[in-house]
C-alpha cells in the first residue's frame, strides 16, 4: 500500500511542483481558450497570448521564490 | 529523412532520451545503495519488476490514447506537458540560480546506504525489503520518463519513438554505471533537466494551442522558435534569480 501512496503522491507532485504555476497556468490557458472560443482573438493570438502568459507565469513563481527562500536549500 | 525530422521527431526523441538519463541516474544511486548493502539479487530483481511495470504502463496507455480525438488529445496533454515542463524548468533555474541545493548523488546514496544498513531482522526480510527499496525508487523515478513518452507519443504518434529514446538512455546509464560502480554524480543533472523542461515546455505550449486551435505560423516550425523562447527566459530567469536571492541573503 506504500508503494500506491507513493506513486499518487509522485504523479501529483508531477503536475503540481509548484500549487501557484499549476493554478496560474491553468487559469491563463482557460482564459485564452474562452477568447479563442468567443472569437475575441484571433487564433494566431491565442498563441502569442499562450506563450506570453506561461512565460510571465514562469518569471512570477521563479522571482517570488527566489526573494522569499533564505540560503540554498 | 521524414519532413518533421528536425523540428519534431529529433526533439522529441532527444527529450525523452535526456530525461530518462536524469532519472535512471536518480535510480541508479538508490539501486546501487541496495547491490552493495544487501546483493545483486534484490536490486536486479527489484528493478526489473519496475521496469515491467513501466513498460505495461507504456504498452497499455500509448496505443490506448489514439481513441480519443486527436485536438482534445494534444489539449490535454499539451496541459500536462506545460505543467510539467515549467515544473521542471522552474526547478532548474532555481537549482542553478542557488535559491535551491543542487541534487547529490553521493549524498542521496549515503542516505540510502545507511537506512539500509540500520534496518535489522532476518536476512530473508531485509533482502526482501531491499528489492521493494530498489522497486519503488525505479518505479517513482521511471514514472516521469514513462509519463514524458506517453504524452510524446500520443501528441505526435512517437510513442516507439520516443519508448527507444527512454531505453537507449536507461542502457546507457546502466552500463556507465555498472562499469564506474558508484553513484554518478558527475552527471550535469541540473542542465539536463533544464534542457528537458525547456523542450517539454515548448512541446506542452505548441500542443495546447493546437488543442484550442491556433494557426501557429510555420507550423511544426515554430517548436523550435517557441524552444528558444523558453531557453533565453529561463537563462535570463536564471540570472534574475540569482541577483535577487543574493539581495535576500546579504
Amino acid at each position: 500500500m506504500s508503494v500506491l501512496a507513493d506513486v499518487i503522491k509522485e504523479l501529483g507532485k508531477m503536475f503540481v511542483a509548484d500549487l501557484r504555476l499549476t493554478l496560474a497556468v491553468v487559469a491563463g490557458i482557460a482564459v485564452v481558450d474562452v477568447m479563442i472560443y468567443k472569437q475575441m482573438i484571433g487564433p494566431l493570438m491565442g498563441g502569442l497570448a499562450l506563450t506570453v502568459i506561461c512565460l510571465a507565469v514562469l518569471a512570477d513563481v521563479v522571482m517570488r521564490e527566489a526573494r522569499n527562500r533564505r540560503g540554498g536549500g | 529523412m521524414p519532413g518533421d525530422f528536425l523540428t519534431v521527431i529529433l526533439p522529441a526523441v532527444t527529450a525523452a532520451f535526456v530525461a530518462s538519463v536524469v532519472e535512471v541516474v536518480e535510480a541508479f544511486t538508490i539501486v546501487l545503495a541496495v547491490g552493495t548493502t544487501r546483493g545483486w539479487r534484490p536490486a536486479i530483481a527489484g528493478t526489473l519488476a519496475a521496469l515491467a511495470v513501466l513498460a505495461l504502463v507504456v504498452l497499455a496507455l500509448g496505443p490506448a490514447l489514439r481513441f480519443i480525438p486527436i485536438h482534445l488529445l494534444q489539449f490535454v496533454v499539451g496541459v500536462l506537458l506545460v505543467l510539467f515542463g515549467m515544473g521542471w524548468l522552474r526547478k532548474a533555474i532555481l537549482r542553478a540560480a542557488g535559491v535551491l541545493a543542487l541534487h547529490d548523488e553521493d549524498a542521496a546514496f549515503a542516505q540510502e546506504t545507511h537506512e539500509l544498513e540500520s534496518q535489522t531482522g532476518a536476512p530473508a526480510t531485509l533482502r526482501w525489503i531491499a528489492g521493494i527499496a530498489a522497486f519503488k525508487a525505479v518505479l517513482l523515478e521511471g514514472l516521469e520518463v514513462a509519463f514524458i513518452v506517453v504524452a510524446i507519443g500520443a501528441g505526435k504518434g512517437l510513442l516507439w519513438e520516443a519508448s527507444l529514446g527512454a531505453l537507449a538512455a536507461c542502457v546507457l546509464v546502466l552500463a556507465v554505471g555498472a562499469a564506474l560502480h558508484k553513484p554518478l554524480a558527475r552527471v550535469p543533472e541540473n542542465a539536463l533537466k533544464f534542457g528537458v523542461g525547456v523542450m517539454l515546455s515548448a512541446f506542452g505550449v505548441f500542443w495546447t494551442g493546437e488543442g484550442m486551435g491556433v494557426e501557429w505560423p510555420g507550423g511544426d516550425l515554430i517548436l523550435l522558435a517557441l524552444a528558444l523562447l523558453f531557453l533565453l527566459a529561463g537563462l535570463l530567469f536564471t540570472q534574475l534569480a540569482r541577483l535577487s536571492h543574493e539581495r535576500v541573503t546579504a
